[in-house]
């Protein structure tokens, strides 16, 4: 019986212990992981493959190593033992140079190699955009593809592709040149207030007070125009050789020569050269990577259009985020850089007085079917009223046209026609002295009528007005103007 | 069963047309004639018999069962004939009628067994002991008690001797494994809040397929008054029942027409504790327990998690920069948001907790002969495994019998239970259920507030960046509390008018009230958009009243004919008036988390309704049992009802004059045949009882809706003027779903009752089932209800109990198991889809009712290439076209159009079970017992809206630690798909991926009792310890909390596990103590 009793007890100890045990196996059979890969992070797997031990050991050195062992998803394009015995000592002794090395084969995110369609850029660590495609990481070959893990994707690659420089910082580390001399002097230094440090508001402004020497960075008006230093930016960028520097300059010199009776000679000559320099370098940074196929013709961002003769490269630099083309000329026509100026009727400076009443006219030119807008002045009483204007000239000779168009009073009563009224363009001074012949203005005519010629003596801003009859009667010292247009005469 | 003609109904319909309550009477009063003139044909007839064996001597001996001991003083009775007791051998002597009688055997403390002579003179009986479940104990009938191995009906009955070691159920819950053919699916693991009965399926779409629940002749009303405001939540009136005051429970499951147009899904009829004798007795229980917190689901930690998201925000349009730019990517730890973003924490952890529950029960009884009375006391405390939630309740019970004249008895029934709970959001609630947000909850983030150097704040930190609540704001400064109580009283009546005849009423009232008020904060929480502003806080409150008239008044006459024939006659009708109103007012953004009451809203976003409901029944019922020499049974019921919810120009359907009113007709007939009786079942020594049964009736379904038979207009706001549009078609014709019930049993008890096998064949089939037909869009309704529907269940229910072992150490085995199996006959447009929590069900003639209809899946696309070369398309909702890619799913196209949408749709799944059950087991040893129930449910689908939550890849939600397997790259085969950022394709649209078996086996309870050892004579009579597990094993696939769940009590929401707290085990330790 006490036999039995103890069976009965064990019997039912290990039924219960069964039930225990064998409750709740049904998610983990669910949640079991198929895929053993899926538990083993970036590093791990790097680790296992023997032909990836020096990356591994960079990884270490570069504390990359913690990093893609993280939770964050990353890309891996590891460069295999054989391609990084290639690798010049110099970036891996430098610990900063070997992090931008390491740092150039991991981006954020998985990127497989069905994505790119054909070319993906992708921003790796170390900021940089490299260029993937199915078969190509850079200029190394995917020797591997694909091998996904916990984290991410790991690729291996025959060749060590090292981080390069963007335009700007290729310029930066060339030797001294006119051209960077001349970037380098567009640097300036701005404030940032909302990137200062507050360290109390002002009690009696309400302004902040900002701990001294922060919120305060460096700018480039080059780069302002062209981010040839933007990662995220392509750019086919141009370095003039000096001699070719020289040259352009002293093609375009003389149109930019300033003769300010007001500066010094000094002053005229330095501001003459820095202007020079200007237009020269403005024209030399093009949007985009056509290093692939260079075209005939680039556009700079002032619409002038280069054409770059493959003959005149000196040097071809593949940057970060394009290419640098060190060259000894560049081709362009005179009329494409130095070319005509518009001042549409509208956009005055001032005018006389308040006399008069002033209209702002929006037609349809019915041979063009363009719409444009002319400024309509009308019953002034006062003789020779004037609108003005404010351009900037080049130092050159100018045909001076306009497009003027009455459509108004077109008819008189019969049988008398109707009453023309002149205008003309007067440059510095409204005064008749130095001005163009009074033109009559005709009945619907949408062409440029030309008013004369006209020689500037400098570069810069020169008033130049529109004048009116010298009558006071109304309808007959009138304003019409669409625009007014100087084309340079080239020579 | 095809067979019988559909317009079965009609013939007697059209017969009785126009017949008026009089004539009800009349009738009686002729049957009652014909019965007694019948009785005296038949005894003329077996005079013969009578004279040639009169008064026949029966010798015989009365043994203990389980030793072979013979008994002294037992009583031996042949009822209204002779009577004798045993000696102290256990032999007695008795003289019979004939040989044909039954000798009925009792004794105290010992089962009452009925003995059929069957030409026997001498006969040899043992005896179980008392609460051995017999084939002869009495099942407590409408009508009066009566012994189940006399019952033609499909009844099961028992008494409820083990409540006391069960504590923290209630009595629909404590019902589950206890009938075969009741199916019983607990809510969810909330404490008290009950579960949804089935019994024998359903047979109704939109009816209610509760069972009618009577207590003490009273029909207890179980249904809700206006929707509850704390989701998830409904109030269980059937918790205001302490089980402890339970003493026996039937269960009509056949078509018995006795509760006529309420009976369609049978009846359970609950009878309290009532003094047994005079003499006063104390039993004081104490019981004290411990929650233990479910098992956690395995979410994702923050680096997988960071992982995951990092994969799934590549596909949302985002570059790598601005991805990193993120708060969370950042892991430079002087970034002042660093620390907000890195933190490890366990949400579930936040919202579930291992808690206590303690019971305490008290309960007197005694009297004298003029009055005897039953006192109970109670009190539950239960605090559930969601933190902050607790319930605590109040029961008090008066019940009492008087004798007030010879002729005249009274009978009083006073309950009134309080209750109080706290709660939280359950189910389909996204931004305020604690449960869900621990589990979507981002890991990363801290419960409080943090500084930039990562100091914590005492404050809760806000809902997230994500666009997800804190789940420690919901769990502590979400309030929703539940206030309940009800009352139930009742006096009856009765009064012998003469000797066969006797009159009988009985009147109750029943007041119950709900009480909620709710208050979800602004800090915390993510705001509600309403039309007119964002609700920062919200606040509501919520009254549910019931006002219950209820009164049965019959005449009764019972005569037996010489043991030969007996008759009993019960004519009487039933009237219940009904009131309920449900008052409900929202506000929304106070001043600040403290205004917690509606009235400290906005005044211009506050709203206010509710709903009024009335409603009047009268029954009028006929019943008359037939015994013809305790061996045939014959049993007629006929149901007349009223009510005021049905159309006043019903087709087809009885009348009363000329007036409006239209009546349900429905009879019913059972008979049984006691084989084992028969004296050619003599020698056949091994069978104790065998009887068949059979029964066919007509029931009715009267849960229509309190007006929709007549034109009623609702209030709408148009541009701001207020007015009535019409807010239904009426229909005049609208009345009771009626079922036509079959039923065939057959209960054996075989070898001295060792083995008890009871097994019912049914089909039940409702006609004139309530549907919303569509109408057409001209008449400005989307349906109207009419009762256009049909359907259908058949099955089984088979229920064997044994005794294994019967020595020193008793054990009794029992199984029941069920079946049904529902078929959809007819339905408007033969086709019907509903959808609850994104999951759609197919109702189709031919098909049962409720079938999940999604989309089939077959694995995933292992690389772009296969999926191209498949070349499927996905639709979305607004039509557009999206081709699949690797790691998408692969859907089936089943009309091989290339496209996969809405066509595409098929049965997917069942959520009804193929069979249910339980096997319980009482094993008892010395002072001893040990009782362990196991429950049961196979085949049952489950569409696991949680795991999809937890398993779409689609957005923030956390993930399970399944998604770590995702698809990532071509040639990688796996079953999870990709992550993708709103899932354009649809991967995570409601398919098989979701479905899930439900089947279960579960270890329901487990108790043990000592019996302490007590010295003669002191005062404490009985002291018994007990230990008892609830829910201590639970063997499933299932990949959710708990298998068994249900979020609605409609068939339509079968199935579909929206997050309810899940059960939970609990282990308890009590004792009892009798004075």
């Amino acid at each position: 019986m006490g036999n039995l009793k103890y069976r009965y007890i064990i019997l039912l100890s290990l039924f219960i212990g069964l039930m225990f045990s064998a409750c709740n196996k049904n998610w983990d059979n669910h949640d079991a992981v198929t895929d053993p890969i899926l538990t083993v992070n970036l590093l791990a797997q790097i680790n296992k493959n023997p032909d990836l031990s020096t990356f591994s050991s960079y990884l270490v050195k570069t504390g990359y190593d913690k990093v893609i062992a993280s939770s964050k998803t990353f890309t891996i394009w590891a460069p295999t033992n054989a391609a990084l015995a290639k690798l010049d000592q110099s970036w891996v002794t430098d610990t900063a140079k070997l992090k931008q090395f390491v740092g150039n084969c991991i981006s954020y995110q998985s990127y497989l190699t069905t994505a790119p369609n054909p070319v993906l850029t992708i921003r790796t660590l170390n900021g940089k955009n490299i260029l993937f495609t199915k078969t190509k990481f850079e200029e190394a070959n995917i020797v591997t593809a694909d091998r996904y893990v916990g984290n991410g994707i790991l690729h291996t690659v025959d060749l060590a592709v090292l981080p390069k420089l963007n335009g700007w910082d290729y310029l930066n580390s060339t030797s001294t040149s006119i051209q960077k001399t001349f970037l380098q002097s567009l640097n300036y230094t701005y404030f940032d207030p909302t990137r200062a440090v507050v360290t109390g508001i002002d009690p009696i402004t309400g302004l902040s007070i900002y701990q001294p020497n922060t919120g305060y960075f460096q700018g480039n008006y080059f780069l302002n125009r062209a981010t040839v230093n933007n990662e995220d930016a392509k750019y086919t960028f141009v370095i003039l050789t000096d001699a070719a520097f020289t040259a352009e300059k002293a093609k375009i010199g003389k149109y930019f020569t300033v003769n300010n009776p007001l500066n010094t000679a000094a002053r005229n000559t330095f501001m003459s050269d820095s202007i020079t320099n200007w237009n020269v370098v403005k024209d030399l940074a093009f949007v985009g990577d056509f290093s692939a196929s260079l075209p005939d013709t680039l556009i700079s961002r002032d619409s002038v259009k280069i054409h770059l003769d493959p003959s005149a490269i000196v040097e071809t630099h593949k940057v970060s985020n394009g290419v640098v083309y060190v060259m000894s000329r560049i081709d362009y026509k005179m009329s494409s850089k130095i070319r005509p100026i518009v001042i549409q009727g509208e956009n005055f400076y001032d005018y006389l007085n308040t006399s008069g009443t002033r209209s702002m006219l929006t037609r349809r030119n019915p041979f063009t079917n363009v719409d444009f807008r002319e400024i309509y002045f009308h019953t002034m009483t006062i003789a020779s009223y004037w609108v003005r204007y404010k351009p900037t000239l080049y130092n050159a000779a100018y045909k001076v046209y306009w497009v003027a168009v009455r459509d108004f009073s077109t008819t008189a009563v019969a049988p008398a026609v109707p009453v023309l009224f002149p205008q003309r363009v007067a440059f510095g001074t409204s005064a008749l002295i130095t001005t163009l012949p009074y033109t009559n203005v005709t009945i619907l005519n949408y062409n440029e009528v030309y008013a004369g010629t006209y020689t500037a003596s400098t570069w810069g801003i020169t008033d130049t007005f529109l004048v009116a009859n010298t009558t006071i009667v109304d309808g007959t010292n009138s304003i019409v103007c669409d625009y007014i247009k100087l084309v340079p005469v080239l020579n | 069963m095809h067979h019988y003609n559909p317009n079965f109904m009609d013939l007697f319909t059209k017969k009785v047309k126009r017949i008026f309550i009089p004539a009800l009477f009349i009738a009686f009063a002729c049957f009652s004639a014909n019965a007694q003139s019948v009785g005296v044909e038949k005894n003329t007839t077996t005079g013969k018999q009578i004279q040639l064996v009169k008064r026949i001597k029966i010798t015989g001996t009365i043994t203990e069962s389980t030793t072979g001991k013979a008994l002294s003083g037992i009583n031996i009775t042949i009822p209204g004939y002779a009577a004798a007791l045993t000696d102290d051998k256990g032999v007695f002597s008795i003289n019979a009628p004939g040989t044909s009688s039954v000798l009925i055997v009792s004794g105290p403390g010992y089962q009452e067994k009925q003995v059929p002579l069957k030409g026997r003179t001498n006969i040899a009986v043992s005896l179980y002991e008392d609460a051995f479940n017999s084939v002869y104990d009495q099942a407590l009938l409408p009508y009066g008690n009566t012994s189940k191995n006399q019952i033609p009906w499909a009844v099961s009955s028992f008494s409820t001797t083990d409540s006391w070691a069960r504590s923290t159920e209630t009595p629909d819950t404590y019902l589950q494994g206890r009938v075969a053919g009741v199916n019983v699916i607990r809510r969810s693991g909330t404490p008290s809040i009950g579960a949804d009965l089935y019994l024998r399926g359903f047979n109704s779409l939109y009816g209610t397929n509760k069972p009618l629940y009577v207590v003490d002749g009273i029909i207890y009303d179980v249904n809700s008054y206006g929707s509850s405001l704390i989701t998830g939540h409904a109030t269980n009136p059937l918790a205001d029942i302490d089980i402890n005051d339970i003493d026996n429970i039937t269960v009509i499951k056949d078509g018995a027409s006795i509760y006529g147009t309420r009976g369609a899904n049978g009846v359970i009829l609950i009878t309290t504790g009532r003094a047994k004798d005079v003499a006063t007795k104390i039993d004081f229980a104490t019981y004290g327990g411990f929650n233990m917190m479910p098992k956690q689901l395995p979410v994702m930690q923050a680096s997988d998690y960071r992982t995951y998201l990092s994969d799934m925000l590549k596909t949302a349009n985002l570059t790598d920069d601005q991805i990193q730019a993120l708060p969370f990517m950042n892991d430079n730890k002087s970034n002042p948001d660093y620390f907000r973003y890195h933190n490890q924490t366990n949400w579930q952890d936040q919202v579930l907790t291992n808690s206590f529950n303690q019971n305490y029960q008290l309960k007197i009884t005694g009297g004298d002969n003029i009055a005897t009375y039953a006192l109970s006391l109670g009190y539950t405390s239960n605090k559930g495994v969601t933190k902050n939630t607790d319930l605590t309740r109040y029961f008090t019970r008066f019940n009492a019998n008087l004798n007030l004249s010879k002729k005249l008895t009274a009978t009083a029934n006073l309950s009134f239970t309080t209750s109080e709970q706290n709660l939280k959001d359950q189910g389909i609630n996204l931004k305020t259920n604690p449960m869900y947000l621990g589990l979507i909850k981002s890991p990363f983030l801290p419960v409080n507030v943090l500084g930039n150097d990562g100091a914590i704040s005492p404050n809760l930190a806000d809902a997230d960046i994500f666009g997800i609540s804190n789940p420690t704001a919901a769990i502590q400064k979400i309030q929703d509390l539940n206030k309940n109580y009800r009352f139930s009283g009742s006096v009856g009546l009765n009064y012998d008018i003469a000797k066969y005849f006797k009159i009988s009423t009985l009147l109750g009232i029943t007041f119950d009230k709900v009480r909620e008020n709710i208050f979800v904060p602004n800090n915390g929480i993510v705001h509600d958009t309403l039309s007119l502003a964002i609700a920062t806080n919200r606040s509501g409150s919520n009254v549910q009243r019931l006002y219950s008239l209820y009164n049965d008044t019959r005449i009764s006459y019972n005569q037996s004919f010489n043991n030969i024939h007996v008759v009993s006659v019960n004519l009487g009708a039933r009237y219940n008036m009904s009131s309920s109103s449900a008052d409900y007012g929202l506000g929304y953004n106070s001043a600040t988390d403290n205004f917690v009451s509606v009235g400290n809203g906005v005044n211009l976003l506050r709203k206010v309704g509710g709903q009024e409901g009335d409603w009047n029944w009268l029954n009028m019922y006929l019943n008359t049992d037939y015994k013809l020499l305790n061996r045939y049974f014959l049993s007629f019921n006929l149901a007349i009802d009223g009510s005021s919810r049905f159309g006043t120009q019903v087709s087809e359907a009885m009348t009363v004059t000329n007036d409006n009113y239209r009546y349900a007709f429905l009879p019913s007939v059972a008979a049984g045949w006691l084989v084992s009786s028969e004296k050619f079942m003599a020698d056949v020594k091994f069978i104790d009882m065998l009887k068949l049964r059979a029964s066919f009736g007509l029931v009715g379904n009267d849960d229509i809706g309190n007006f929709n038979q007549d034109q009623y207009y609702v209030s709408q706001n148009l541009l701001g003027i207020e007015g009535l549009v019409r807010g239904n078609i009426a229909n005049p014709g609208l009345k009771w779903e009626t079922v036509r019930k079959w039923n065939f049993g057959i209960d054996v008890a075989i070898l001295n009752e060792r083995l008890n096998v009871s097994l019912d064949l049914f089909n039940n089939k409702t006609d004139g089932m309530l549907v919303y037909e569509p109408t057409i869009s001209a008449s400005g309704f989307p349906y109207a209800i009419t009762n256009n529907g049909g359907m259908k269940t058949s099955g089984i229910d088979l229920s064997i109990n044994g005794r294994l072992i019967n020595k020193a150490v008793k054990w009794d085995l029992g199984l029941n198991l069920s079946t049904a199996k529902n078929e959809i006959t007819q339905l408007p447009n033969n086709r019907l889809i509903t959808t609850f929590g994104d999951a759609s069900f197919l109702t189709e003639v031919g098909k049962a009712a409720n079938l999940f209809y999604g989309f089939k899946t077959n694995g995933i696309y292992t690389s772009d290439a296969e999926a191209a070369t498949a070349g499927l398309l996905s639709k979305d909702a607004n039509g557009n076209l999206t081709p699949f890619k690797g790691g998408d799913v692969r859907f089936i196209d089943v009309n091989h159009d290339k496209v996969i949408d809405e066509k595409d749709m098929q049965v997917i799944g069942n959520p009804n079970p193929k069979f249910t059950g339980a096997i319980s087991n009482v094993i008892s040893y010395k002072r001893w017992s040990f009782d362990a129930l196991i429950t049961f449910s196979k085949g049952n689908d489950i569409y696991n809206y949680t795991r999809r939550a937890l398993e779409s890849m689609s957005g923030w939600e956390n993930q399970t630690l399944a998604v770590i397997n995702r698809w990532r790259a071509n040639g990688q085969v796996t079953n999870t798909p990709r992550a993708v950022y709103g899932d354009p394709n649809g991967n995570s649209r409601f398919s098989d991926r979701w479905i899930e078996d439900g089947s279960y086996i579960r270890l329901r309870t487990l108790s043990i009792t000592y019996d302490l050892p007590l010295k003669e004579g002191v005062i404490v009579k009985y002291a018994k310890i007990y230990a008892t597990g609830n829910n201590i094993v639970t063997f499933t696939k299932y990949l959710g909390f708990d298998p068994e769940f249900s979020a609605t009590s409609s068939i339509f929401s079968q199935g579909v596990d929206t997050g309810l707290e899940p059960q939970f085990r609990t282990v308890q330790l009590g004792v009892r103590i009798g004075f």
